[in-house]
Parts: structure tokens; sequence; C-alpha cells
């Protein structure tokens, strides 16, 4: 199965997010904030990153933006609820391109199905290959 | 001042102008008197003054006469001359000798010419009052009750009274019922202080139409700072005060927007958890007889995630597909999904009046049905279920970037219970509603105003108690290339 980091600063978020994908079978890295997940992603082996967009420090689309640097094989999933402050506008979203840079979005509160769903998609079929 | 005696010699000249003449005193400035006699005065003599001075010479039965003339002198000074004559009659009729004194009354002309000069530029002043786009009006504070002395021609236009009506008067005339008691204060202090003010307040034209006057009152004082009129500056601010209003409305609901959207984030996020776990829990729990805990626990989660979801219609991205199509296209669309979601008891009459000239908006036709689906929902409830609900397209005009000025504008009219003010200052809110629990959820205004808002649009209402909503949808007009291909001006 494939190596997922999940990026996300809210611990019973990230909790439940280990949950279904170790119960799909995949290996699960986490990091509380996007520096620590680039440091992790800097290291090799992560077929996916899940992240959070809205996290105090460094936000999940310069995350997406910095990783693809570090991990070119890597695929991207942005998860988001909005912003704290309401702030996230659709013109704040055209500004930083709609889907944040990730080759995929989910909105928060998803499913287990469309969680699931998405991480088939996007993990390669290769690391899928048990 | 000069003598003159002349004597005519009527066989050489029919005017009467040759002959002998003596003169003593000045010569004006004219040349040649010596020579030339009376000619000489004739030539100097002001084109336009020339037939009264001969009219000074020509037969008459009277012994006496004055006249006025003026000299246009060789060195360009021009002279006003009086001239008093008197004559002596030949048995012919004619006069045998006419003599008598000039007089230069130059400066004493020229200080009437002045003196009209003021006089003119007075009146053009009063011109300019009278003219003015804003109604001035002026009140004598040396009479009992501070009458009108003055009012412009706007004061008239803007009222409806003539000032024939109402100088005499107190302009409180315009005062009605609905007049703000607290500006009626500041103005009767103002008057008994002698000091200015500003108020806006409610005052009725002649017809009985209310309108918002903002009034500017200032004292004239006199020499010794006695307080002897004031001035009224009256100008009708009902529109910009109205547009005043909706923008704070606007600025209110998107306060709203921003805190709603922080909220939902915050829920989001715990929301998130329940629902993945609980629904890990149920895969791992199939067969369990307490399963059903487990699916309510969901149930609830889901639930909470569509309010959340309505909400967020209202101040988020929607990730909504907006395309350029025309506006009435857009509405017939709509109308098919609507007829079939209001009930039998409601008819639904759509007047498209964009003709040939068709408007391109751009819109998510998703979107665009369910705010016509809320307005729509609420004209319904208003009228009870049964009634005529009135969709109309015009053209309208609006100011958004990157738009023509024109704008689709759809009203959607019902002649229901109407809403107070109170209820229409709030309608927009989310979760504010007037109907009993379970049949309102409060979000279908606000939603519509986001989407409507997402499409570069305005929303906006008018209703009256017993008179009946008037929802209106503003789409500015998109010049696209679609537009270019298709649309036809005749
Ligand atoms: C020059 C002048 C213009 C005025 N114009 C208006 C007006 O347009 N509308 C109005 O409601 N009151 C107007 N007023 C105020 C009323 O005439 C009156 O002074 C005011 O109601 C306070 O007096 P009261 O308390 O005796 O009625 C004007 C007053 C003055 C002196
Ligand atoms: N066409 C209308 N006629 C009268 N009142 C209306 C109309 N539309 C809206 N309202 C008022 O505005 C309130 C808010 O409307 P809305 O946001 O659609 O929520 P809801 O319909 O669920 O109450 C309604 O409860 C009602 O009082
Ligand atoms: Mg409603």
């Amino acid at each position: 199965m494939a190596t997922i980091l999940v990026i996300e600063d809210i611990p019973s978020v990230m909790l439940s997010l280990r949950v279904v994908l170790e119960g799909g079978g995949h290996t699960v890295l986490c990091a509380g904030n996007g520096d620590d997940g680039l440091a992790l992603l800097r290291r090799g082996g992560i077929d996916l990153v899940i992240t959070d967009i809205w996290m105090p420090g460094k936000l999940g689309s310069a995350v997406i933006a910095e990783g693809r640097g570090l991990a070119p094989d890597a695929r991207f999933l942005a998860i988001t609820g909005g912003a704290p402050n309401g702030s996230i506008t659709p013109d704040h979203l055209v500004g930083a391109g709609a889907d944040f840079g990730a080759d995929g979005v989910l909105f928060k509160p998803f499913q287990r199905t469309e969680l699931i769903a998405a991480v088939t998609e996007l993990i390669p079929a290769v690391a899928l290959q048990p | 001042m000069a003598f003159f005696d002349h004597v005519p010699d009527w066989r050489r000249d029919g005017r009467g102008l040759s002959g002998s003449l003596a003169w003593t005193g000045t010569h004006f400035g004219i040349r040649g008197l010596e020579e030339r006699g009376l000619e000489a005065v004739a030539d100097a003599v002001c084109a336009e003054d020339r037939e009264s001075f001969l009219r000074i010479f020509v037969p008459t039965e009277e012994a006496s006469r004055a006249g006025e003339f003026r000299l246009g002198l060789a060195d360009g000074r021009v002279v006003f001359l009086y001239c008093d004559a008197s004559i002596e009659m030949a048995a012919d009729g004619r006069p045998a000798r006419i003599f008598g004194t000039l007089h230069d009354v130059t400066d004493r002309r020229r200080f009437e010419a002045q003196l009209s000069d003021i006089l003119r530029e007075r009146e053009m002043l009063l011109a300019v009052i009278d003219a003015c786009p804003i109604s001035i009006t002026v009140a004598d504070a040396q009479q009992p009750d501070t009458p009108l002395i003055y009012a412009n021609r706007t004061f008239e236009t803007l009222t409806g009274y003539t000032r024939d009506e109402v100088l005499g008067s107190n302009c409180r005339f315009l005062q009605g019922p609905d007049s703000d008691p607290a500006a009626l204060r500041v103005l009767h202090d103002a008057v008994v202080t002698g000091s200015q003010a500003e108020v806006r307040l409610t005052n009725r034209r002649k017809d009985g139409t209310p309108f918002l006057n903002r009034l500017v009152l200032a004292p004239i004082r006199n020499d010794r700072g006695h307080v002897t009129a004031f001035i009224g500056l009256q100008s009708d601010v009902t529109d910009e005060a109205r547009r005043e209003e909706a923008d704070k409305q606007r600025q209110r609901i998107e306060a709203l927007g921003r805190m709603m959207g922080g909220i939902a984030h915050e829920i989001n996020n715990l929301l998130q958890p329940i629902t993945l776990m609980t629904e890990e829990l149920i895969a791992r729990h199939t067969d369990d007889a307490e399963r059903p805990y487990l699916d309510a626990v969901l149930d609830c989660a889901l639930n909470a995630r569509r309010i959340i979801g309505d909400l967020l219609a209202f101040s988020r991205p929607s990730g909504r597909k907006a395309e350029v199509m025309d506006a009435a296209t857009l509405l017939h669309d709509a109308l098919v999904l609507i007829r079939k979601a209001v009930g039998p008891g409601i008819v639904m009459d759509l007047d498209v009046h964009s003709g040939d000239d068709r408007i391109a908006v751009r819109a998510d036709k998703t979107a665009f049905t369910q705010v016509l689906l809320n307005l729509a929902g609420n004209a319904a409830a208003a009228m009870g279920g049964t009634g005529a609900i009135r969709i109309a397209l015009t053209p309208g005009r609006m100011v958004a970037a990157g738009s023509t000025g024109r704008c689709a504008r759809i009203d959607v009219t019902d002649s229901g219970c109407g809403m107070d003010r109170a209820t229409l200052e709030r309608a927009f809110e989310p979760f504010f509603t007037t109907k009993p629990i379970g049949q309102g959820t409060g979000l279908g205004l606000s939603v519509a105003f986001g989407l409507v808002k997402d499409m570069g649009g305005e929303i906006t209402l008018d209703s009256a108690p017993g008179r009946g909503t008037t929802a209106t949808v503003l789409l500015p007009e998109v010049i696209g290339d679609w537009y270019h291909g298709h649309h036809t001006r005749h």
C-alpha cells in the first residue's frame, strides 16, 4: 500500500484521518504543521500528501508549492473547512488558484467514502500493489 | 456750457443746419464750428443720436424744446450734451431762430450708467439664485413667526408649491406627522437662538408625497450682530438615503457572512472526526445491535454539515460553474423547475421585455434556479399558497466592475402580506425568519444574497405591509465571444 503524509493542526481531525487511512492498509506519517510536514517530505518515500489549508504558520497552499519541488513524484490532496475569520473568499481562491495547487480538494467535513475515493484516485497504481 | 444762437437759411438747406451760428463758450471738442457752423455739430453727433439732435431744429409749433445727444469726438471721447432751446417761428411755420444752452452732462450720465450696471448685476444675481439647482429660501427673522420672504424656482419644483402660495408663511407647512420630532426641535432651537442647523426630516410636497429633506438653516446678521433673516437650503435626499441604507445593509450582511465563515470553519473541523470515526465504527460494526446508535450520530453530523453548507452558500466559495448565457433563456429554464416546486395554487406569469436586445449574463444555472426558487417560495408563502407571482425581465443599469453598465433586471413580485420596516431590515440575515418553527429556516434570502453576489449581481427588496413585495435581482451584462456571435441590434 501507499505511504501517506498527513499535515493537519487539529489532533482530533488528524486522528480520524489516520484511523481511516490505516484501516485501508496505508502507512501514515503525521505532521502538526507545514514545516514539520515538509521536513518529513524531504526524507522521501511519500506517495501522497494530505494537507489542511488553513493552519497556523505555513498555509497548506504554500506547503504544496514547496512540496512539489521537494517530491516531484508525490501527489497532493488539499482538505479545507474554510478560514477561522471567514477570510477565504472566492477572490482569495481565484488568487491562489481555486485548487490551492493540489491534485484534488476535499471540503470538510467529508465522508469516509469520499476520502477513500480521493486517495485511491491519487495514489499511483504501483503504490497500490500489495 | 455754451450758448448758441442759430438763424437757419432754409433756402440753402432743407434741414435747417445751414445759416449763421453764433456760439459762445466751450466747443466741447467739436472741430470746425467757426467755419461750418451747425454742420460741424451735426457731424460730431453720434450716429445713434443724430435723429434726436435733428429734432431740435425741425419746423415745429412749439416755442421751446429740450433734448439730449451724444458727441463722438475725434479723440474717442463721448460727451453727453443736454440742449435747452427756444425757437422763434417765422410766418411760414419754420423756425426763424433757434437759441439756447448746451450743458455737458457726461458725468451725470456716466453715474446713471453705473447705477444701471449695478441694477443689472443685482438682477443677474437674483436670476442665478433663482436658477440654482438647490432649493433656496429666505425668511424674515424680524417679523412674527419668521415668514418666508424669498423662495427660488427649485423650491417650487421640489415642493410643488408656487412662491405666491408660500411667501408670507412659515415654512413648517412642509411638515407632516412623519416629520422627525428630534429634527423639529433642532430647527426650533436654531430659529430661537439664531444659530446654524442641519437636519434631515421627512417633508410633504403639495400633492402629499413625502420626501426626505436635508435642510440647512443659517442666520443672516446685520452690522450690529442681530439676526435679521435666515437662509434655508433644501435638498431631496430620498434616493441618497435609500442607497445609504442599502449599503449599510449590505455591509452588515457581509460582516455577518465573514463571521459565519469563521464559525463554519470551526464547526467543519469538529464535524470531521465525528463523521469519519462514526463511519469507521459503522464499517467495523456492520452487524452489531448497537449500530443504529452510530447511524443516529452520523445522521446528526450530516445534517449539521448540510446546514453549514447552506450557510456557506452565502459566505464561501462554492466551486460553481458560471457560464455566459442569455438572461431570458436562463430565466425560462429556471422557471420550468420552479413551476413544479411552488404548488398548484400559484400562477407564475413571466414577462420578458428585453426583446431582441438580448442581455448576456454570467451565471450558474443551478445557483440561479436556487435563487429564484427561494424568492418564489417566499412569495408563495406570503400569499398563503394561492395567487399570482409576476416575474419580469427588463434591461436595467448597474455599476459593476468589467460590465457595460447595463444589466438584466429580474423582478419577482407578489401581492402577499408584505413586510414592515423591521422585517425588511433583517430579511437577508441568516436564520432570520418570521415563520413558525418547521416552516422557515431563515436561510432563503441569505442564500439568495450570497449566490447573486457570487454572480457579481445585486439583490434588493421593496415591500410594504399589505402592498406585497418585489424582490429585484440585477445581473451585470457581460460582453464575451458568445455575445458578439449572437447579438443582434435592430
Ligand atoms: C428659511 C427657513 C427655511 C425653512 N425650511 C424648512 C423646510 O424646508 N422644511 C421644514 O420642515 N422646515 C423648514 N423650516 C423650519 C420651520 O419653518 C420652523 O422654523 C421649524 O419648524 C421650527 O419652528 P416651530 O417649532 O415653531 O415649528 C425653515 C425655517 C426657515 C427659517
Ligand atoms: N415575498 C415576501 N413577502 C413577505 N415577507 C417575506 C417575503 N420574502 C421574505 N419575507 C420575510 O423575510 C423572512 C426571511 O426570509 P427567508 O430568508 O427566505 O427565510 P424563511 O422564508 O425561511 O423565513 C421571512 O420569514 C419573511 O418574514
Ligand atoms: Mg424563505
